[in-house]
């Protein structure tokens, strides 16, 4: 086989295999700028090649500016469009856990601020607990494995929601997490033993309903 | 100067030559565009638009909690792995060897022509699709920090919401809230945003609107009836 066609399916081979193997690992942007880098390689070797069979040595310039320019832009482009492609996914992460708070506190804390109004309702009348008036309120949502059963079904395939009594403090609260949702501490350890998910907390006291991002 | 002109000449019919290349792919791209598949898995000029491709769906799969299914993956891989080899090894080999051939000959050959307008193509459409994406890019960029700052209104507007709902139900009377300031409540005191608040005795209701004045067409209200079974109502207005 003649020199030049070694060059050409050895450049081929290594370009291709080293955009394959990472992007097959799931690496398709660190593939991506390996086979730039192998690139690289194989058009000093052709440039080499051809200058040293080039009778013209404007060839050999016009060959070194095509590369040159080839490389730039693209090492260029590459850079931006990963730039690019960084951005738009940590905006659909932001934007998941937009509408999971959203939801979560819509949802939860509206619940609770219900279960609130009853026990001023009551109060009036009657010491009650908070405990007891969200265990009646509430009723067969409150399951026996500490899963509450919210009100819109739909939001169990998204959302995961258990609930907690303190009767030292009579504080009812619910835990709400996102199993979709990456948040903002990777360490942070959820109540469902998961790991750095988007978390939140109602809690009912006397004193009302509060409400927190834990994670 | 006839020697210049035709110095520059087999120059000039590359470029047209890469014209009119340019439009058939442009011409074969959008025909395939409109076709069910997706466009990832052609050859492209930029590759790197290809692996943002698959990025985005990957991204939006992960947003809807799916993940990407392998056969879309495996179709945009090789159309990548073509792309990359074609625009770093195939096209410059033919120009270079399209060159060695053409001074061997002393005049241009069909390999050279081929291989500088490909060579001038993989140049020029990079730069080109670089630029559009720069403005495409500043644009969506604008508009995405519209966005969050809505959506920031929205979440905060929630949680004053709330707690004027408490203030009533535990006044027990709407009117005690006459005095009330939104501004007063500790959890927006460092806010951006703006808020006014009405209350109407007559049906026990209050209305609460969060405004800002750099964003001066965006503005979302909460109607809340602290009695009734629908607690808040949300209105917006652009």
């Amino acid at each position: 086989m003649k020199r030049e066609y070694k060059i050409l399916f050895g450049g081929a081979f290594s370009t291709g295999l080293l955009y394959v193997i990472p992007s097959l690992m799931g690496y398709i942007w660190a593939g991506l700028f390996l086979s730039l880098f192998g690139s690289v390689i194989y058009l000093i070797v052709l440039f080499k090649y051809g200058k040293k069979n080039y009778k013209n040595t404007d060839s050999g310039k016009v060959t070194l500016t095509f590369f040159s320019l080839l490389i730039i832009n693209s090492l260029a482009i590459f850079t931006f469009d990963y730039y690019r492609a960084s951005i738009q996914r940590e905006l659909l992460r932001e934007i998941r856990i937009t509408i999971d708070s959203s939801i979560t506190e819509t949802e939860i804390r509206s619940d609770l601020l219900g279960v609130y109004r009853e026990y001023l309702l009551l109060n009036q009348k009657d010491n009650v607990s908070v405990i007891d008036v969200a265990a009646d309120f509430f009723g067969e949502r409150l399951k026996d494995d500490q899963k509450f059963q919210v009100k819109t079904a739909e939001l169990e395939k998204e959302l995961n929601f258990v609930y907690y009594t303190d009767p030292g403090s009579d504080s009812f609260a619910i835990y709400s997490t996102a199993p979709h949702s990456q948040s903002w501490d990777d360490d942070f350890e959820n109540w469902d033993g998961s790991v750095g998910l988007f978390q939140t907390k109602t809690t009912l006291t006397k004193e009302g309903v509060t409400h927190e991002r834990q994670n | 100067m006839k020697d210049k002109t035709n110095k520059w000449l087999p120059w000039l019919s590359s470029v047209l030559i890469g014209i009119i290349i340019s439009y058939a792919l442009i011409t074969i791209t959008d025909s395939y565009s409109m076709s069910k598949y997706p466009d990832v898995f052609l050859p492209s000029t930029v590759p790197s638009t290809q692996v943002n491709g698959i990025s985005v769906i990957e991204s939006i799969n992960e947003f809807s909690g799916d993940k990407t299914t392998s056969a879309f993956y495996k179709g945009a891989r090789a159309g990548i792995t073509i792309s990359l080899i074609l625009i770093f090894v195939v096209i410059p080999f033919l120009f270079v060897k399209g060159t060695i051939q053409s001074e061997k000959r002393e005049n241009p050959a069909a390999l050279w022509y081929t291989g500088s307008a490909l060579m001038l193509i993989i140049l020029i459409m990079p730069m080109i699709a670089g630029a559009s994406k720069i403005y495409w890019f500043q644009n969506v960029d604008k508009s995405s920090q519209m966005s969050r700052t809505h959506d920031v209104m929205r979440m905060e507007l929630t949680d004053v919401s709330f707690i004027i709902a408490e203030e009533i139900l535990e006044f027990d009377d709407i009117s005690a809230l006459a005095e009330f300031n939104a501004e007063d409540i500790i959890e927006i005191q460092n806010s951006e945003f703006h808020y006014l608040l009405v209350t109407n005795p007559d049906d026990s209701s209050a209305t609460i609107t969060i405004y800002s004045d750099e964003v001066n067409n965006f503005t979302a209200t909460t109607v809340i009836r602290p009695y009734s079974d629908q607690i808040f109502s949300y209105q917006r207005t652009y």
